[in-house]
């Protein structure tokens, strides 16, 4: 099966318009259609069409590398989309040979020794409409939205469809059964996208647990017995442009509002945000003036993450991924992506873009309210503004209680955190943040939980802030003069002790950090370079190609017979009777190979409506011999007359049924 | 069991590939693949638009599949006029007649030809070896699928395309031209036609079978042989009238040669004998019928049909070089019996040697030492002798014998995968290699000097 004219190049086209590399396409395209143009070809042996596949299959474990170099996560993606690239060799070696056609062994290293048996019987195929439905699917990997790259992969499938028809179905009929094809298509990949939209949803909502923070609920370690396991593990490497020596910084995982057995949920839904800029950047909030940027290293191990990120995210750039969501209470998740994940973060620390308290964050849990009630009556919060009790608050907690990392569990108390506030009176920051927010919430002020990690320890190597496993903390946001503000009621202490308790090591931080340059200069600088120059590695491989077939010295250029003139005249010469030949054969009255004209005008005389006809043709015969065969030919005059014969009979078989 | 299991596996795997190729257009093919490909690959549709492909193909498909269940019947009948003989790897071309016997122009058919099922029973597959089978690995060994891919080649002889029918003009005889290589000699027998009629997208065929059962021979390979020189001694052959109306010498002096006994002496040439004190005889144009023995060895002991093959071309060779009709050739080999055919000067053309070679198998429970008393009471019979083996061992050894014992010219031709190792193995044995040439599968058109 060959493509029709314009074919190939139109799928290129449509491939490099989608993927946005229509420079690249149209230079193809070019190329590809030039061939139907030139008026030699070359004469391709098998053993030459392999150094074509070589050549192919080389691209291809480049683009592979490149491709895994880039985005490991989006490797397949990746290949897919420069399919077209990386055959073009093929099909060009194809169009430009005199066959047309490649034989299928040359496509499988270990057959092709079977092509130099005496035996040999080739099978060679065209690879014009393989070659464009690779276009079609790669340009399906741009995943444009709106109905474009349906539209336009229909009429493809129609053109190709147009061609193999078969003859014996009318016009009317294939246009009704291709309509029917094209409308239950459209409504079919429409139900298909709902129908897995919702079940994705659906999924993501029962698995939420997959995630490495669960932005929908939070296990505190409340009411357990024993210690803390949190290891030295570096989870974040972060670097602030206005970093002063000694400062500390809060990023935010997620933040839930309701507090039900020593646990605390959220049911903010996700939102979807859409890339701009190479789908590497993403507008979380709305613009703002005054923004500091932070830079974020972190590893995707699960596909999915949520972000650790600083109060009043305004954008992120940079970052690698294949969505980013958020919720209303500044909840950011991603996933796909490298893994390492490097996220430019542009942010403002006066303004908080959490949504606007409500009823849930002045729930206290009814077994709670009698230790709150008691503490609140004893700190006196009446007749106080909130920034005052923010401060008794937090005087309290500093005075009072100590920070352990010794799990005690609930001993006589109805609940731990009861435990924690009557009787033991030392925790870690789960017990701190809780019981802040539920004290807040007693004094009226909207108070939240947050989790996230705080960001303390400077590393000389890299320059940047490391963030360990054992730097998950909670604290409280909470709700002041409008605006949601951090407020962290555990002893400052607990960084110092944290430290001491869980010591890391040199060697192993060393060994992350060489791990951490190692990807970096995967995903990051290598990246950088094989999207920049990538393409350029396809220039030795070009020469490559070029000197080994020159050296070979035997591929031939031959000049393709139809285009000389010689075979022009031949063609001249009673061109207008094989018309006759041409309307029978549609009429379905073909000559066969075994005929003479002569008995093939004495077999079909009967189905001619008339005897004229017949007598017609065969005086035509007559004149066309003589034209075709003799050496004097028809003069002028007889010429005119057989041209003008042969258009009424052309006429009047066209009108016979 | 393993073998029986994937004996059955193979025999299903070619009937559904069989289905399928009758079934599936190129162009079906290539939307099943499209519909596949976008679906595997489209797999996460908020990554890609390739599900919506997916979609319009497989809507394409399944209109395709509702027309193609439309009923397809038209009174046809056909007829092959097929050539006396084909030969293996010549391209052969017959004629199908077709004669649309229905009210209405079929257009846009395609045919295919239908032959007998080529699958080999279990214990072929168990018994045969596939050419070179030793060179594959032990999985391909053990798994006997590249056997059963050669035992179903070796069973259909040739390939055969689909033919895309011109229109078949109600009432109307039209004659296809099909152009076909064999490979593989033996009858080809067809069981009949298929027409395909393809649905208005031209992806899915509906079927229609025609029954015409025909069969045409494919004979072995055959090369231009130089007949080896055979004549040493004179003998007279009673054959009845037919052989006996061209007995003796004509009188057209051809060449002078030695003498040999049993030569007249009338024919002495005394002028030279008088130079060179040696009988020189003057030699007319030979009108004595001869009879020639062609031994053919069918004990295959290493399972390598290539050898097989090359012996049967070899002999069928000689037998289109030799000029039979001025002489009898006596073929001679082991199947389940021992055959011993005459041709030439009446008795039988070369055609049905040929014949005979083109249905020959190898034999591979039997010995050589088999035709060993068939030629013991022949052998005065023949003045030459063309003896091709398949190796070399004691009963080859004991035919050579015999041969020479009886002072009948002898040519062997032993056929061998490795040349030089089988001279080593004869040198050994004979300690000469006159009359005995070996020939290397592989370069047999250069080792025999053929045009």
């Amino acid at each position: 099966m060959k493509a029709p004219r314009f074919f190939l190049a139109a799928a290129v086209l449509f491939w490099g318009w989608q993927v946005h590399t229509l420079w690249i396409a149209v230079c193809l395209a070019i190329l590809l259609e030039l061939a139907g143009m030139v008026k030699s070809k070359f004469e391709f042996k098998p053993s030459d069409f392999n150094k074509f596949v070589d050549i192919s299959t080389v691209l291809l474990a480049g683009t592979i590398v490149i491709a895994l170099t880039i985005e490991a996560q989006k490797a397949i993606l990746i290949l897919l989309k420069w399919l077209p690239l990386v055959f073009f060799p093929i099909i060009a070696a194809q169009v430009f040979s005199v066959k047309g056609k490649i034989d299928t062994q040359s496509f499988f290293l270990v057959s092709r020794k079977r092509m130099k048996r005496k035996n040999y019987e080739s099978k060679e195929i065209d690879i014009s409409y393989i070659y464009s439905l690779f276009c079609i699917l790669s340009a399906g990997m741009a995943n444009t939205k709106g109905n474009l790259f349906y539209s336009c992969a229909v009429l493809f499938f129609i053109w190709a469809l147009w061609q193999v028809r078969s003859r014996r179905s009318s016009f009317l009929l294939w246009m009704i059964c291709m309509l029917v094809a094209v409308i239950s298509g459209y409504a079919g990949h429409n139900t298909i996208r709902l129908t897995s939209m919702k079940i994705s949803q659906w999924v993501m909502e029962y698995y939420a647990n997959y995630y490495d923070t669960n932005p929908f609920k939070s296990f505190t370690a409340l009411g357990e017995i024993g210690k803390l396991k949190l290891s030295d593990k570096i989870v974040l490497r972060v670097s602030f442009k206005d970093y002063t020596f000694g400062r500390t910084y809060l990023l935010h995982n997620a933040t839930y509002s309701k507090f039900v057995i020593s646990n605390w949920f959220e049911r903010s839904g996700f939102e979807s945000i859409e890339p701009a800029k190479d789908k590497t950047f993403w507008q979380i909030n709305p613009s703002a003036e005054n923004t500091r940027k932070m830079t974020l290293y972190f590893r995707l191990l699960k596909k999915r993450a949520v972000l650790s990120l600083p109060s009043g995210v305004i954008t992120i750039s940079e970052m690698k991924t294949g969505a980013c969501e958020k919720n209303a209470i500044q909840s950011v998740r991603i996933e796909d992506g490298p893994s390492l994940i490097k996220s430019v973060v542009s942010y403002t620390d006066k303004l908080s873009y959490d949504a606007e308290p409500n009823p849930r964050d002045f729930l206290i849990p009814e077994k709670e309210m009698p230790a709150i009630a008691k503490i609140a009556k004893e700190l006196a919060f009446e007749n106080k503004s909130q920034e005052e009790i923010l401060k008794i608050v937090q005087q309290y907690f500093l005075t009072k209680y100590t920070y352990s990392l010794d799990l005690k569990g609930k001993g006589n108390y109805t609940t731990p955190l009861q435990s924690f506030l009557n009787n033991t009176k030392e925790g870690h920051c789960e017990f701190f943040a809780t019981a802040t927010a539920l004290l807040l919430r007693q004094a009226k002020i909207p108070a939240r939980y947050s989790t996230g990690y705080i960001a303390h320890e400077y590393s000389r190597m890299g320059n940047h802030l490391v963030v360990r496993q054992r730097d998950a903390h909670a604290w409280v946001k909470v709700f002041i003069n409008g605006q949601w503000r951090n407020f962290d009621t555990t002893p400052p202490s607990f960084l110092q002790a944290d430290s001491q308790k869980i010591q890391s090591s040199s060697a192993k931080d060393f060994l992350s950090f060489l791990g951490f340059k190692l990807s970096q200069l995967r995903h990051e600088t290598g990246a950088k370079l094989m999207n920049q120059h990538g393409l350029w590695l396809t220039l030795p491989l070009g020469i490559i190609l070029f000197f080994r077939l020159r050296k070979s010295n035997r591929i031939k250029r031959i000049r393709m017979p139809g285009n000389t003139g010689e075979d022009k005249n031949k063609k001249e010469h009673g061109v207008s009777f094989y018309l006759i030949e041409d309307m029978l054969k549609q009429k379905g009255l073909p000559r066969h190979s075994y005929e003479t004209y002569f008995s093939w005008f004495e077999r079909i005389g009967h189905h001619l409506n008339s005897n004229t006809v017949k007598d017609n043709l065969q005086t035509l015969l007559l004149f066309h011999n003589r034209h075709r065969f003799s050496k004097s030919g028809l003069k002028n005059a007889e010429k005119s007359k057989f041209d003008s014969d042969i258009k009424n009979i052309l006429k009047k078989l066209s009108t016979a049924a | 069991m393993l073998a029986r299991f994937l004996y059955k596996s193979y025999g299903w795997f070619y009937v559904v590939r069989l289905w399928r190729k009758r079934h599936f257009t190129p162009a079906g093919m290539m939307m099943v693949a499209a519909v596949l490909l976008s679906g595997i690959l489209g797999f996460n549709i908020l990554k890609t638009n390739l599900y919506q492909v997916m979609a319009f193909g497989f809507s394409i498909m399944a209109v395709s599949m509702v027309l193609s269940l439309l009923p397809f019947k038209f009174k046809v009948m056909v007829n092959r006029i097929l050539p006396e003989y084909a030969t293996i790897d010549d391209k052969t071309t017959y004629e199908l007649e077709i004669i649309n016997l229905s009210s209405k122009t079929q257009k846009g058919l395609i045919l295919y030809e239908d032959v007998h099922d080529p699958r080999p029973c279990l214990e072929t597959l168990l018994s045969k070896k596939e050419p070179f089978e030793h060179l594959r690995n032990a999985w391909d060994r053990k798994a006997l699928y590249y056997r059963w891919l050669w035992l179903i080649k070796k069973n259909l002889k040739a390939r055969f395309n689909p033919i895309d029918l011109p229109d078949l003009p109600a009432g109307e005889t039209i004659r296809v031209p099909i152009t076909l290589v064999p490979h593989y000699r033996g009858y080809i027998h067809f069981s009949g036609c298929i027409f395909a009629r393809p649905d208005a997208f031209g992806l899915f065929n509906r079927l229609l079978n025609v029954k015409k059962a025909q069969k045409m021979l494919v004979l072995p390979k055959r090369y231009q042989l130089e007949t080896p020189d055979l004549m040493s001694t004179r003998q007279y052959h009673p054959g009845g009238i037919s052989l006996a109306s061209s007995i003796g010498n004509s009188d057209e002096f051809m060449s002078l040669r030695q003498y040999r006994p049993g030569d007249p002496m009338r024919n002495i040439h005394w002028r030279t004998f008088a130079k060179t004190n040696e009988l020189v005889i003057k030699e007319f144009e030979d009108e004595y019928f001869v009879r020639h023995a062609l031994i053919l060895d069918t004990f295959l002991s290493s399972g390598n049909e290539t050898l097989f093959e090359a012996g049967v071309s070899i002999a069928s060779s000689y037998i289109s070089s030799m000029q039979i009709h001025e002489s009898i050739l006596d073929l001679m080999f082991v199947g389940n019996q021992i055959y011993s055919f005459s041709s030439g000067r009446g008795l039988a053309c070369s055609e049905k040697m040929l014949e005979i070679l083109a249905c020959v198998e190898p034999c591979e429970n039997k010995t050589v030492f088999e035709l060993v008393p068939l030629l013991q009471s022949n052998i005065k019979k023949f003045s030459g002798s063309i003896c091709v083996f398949l190796g070399w061992d004691k009963g080859h050894k004991k035919i050579y014998q015999i041969f020479k014992r009886s002072l009948v010219p002898i040519s062997v031709i032993v056929l061998a995968e490795n040349k030089v190792k089988m001279e080593e193995k004869i040198l050994q044995d004979m300690n000469f290699l006159t009359h005995i040439k070996v020939v290397q599968t592989s370069q047999i058109r250069q080792e025999l000097g053929v045009a």
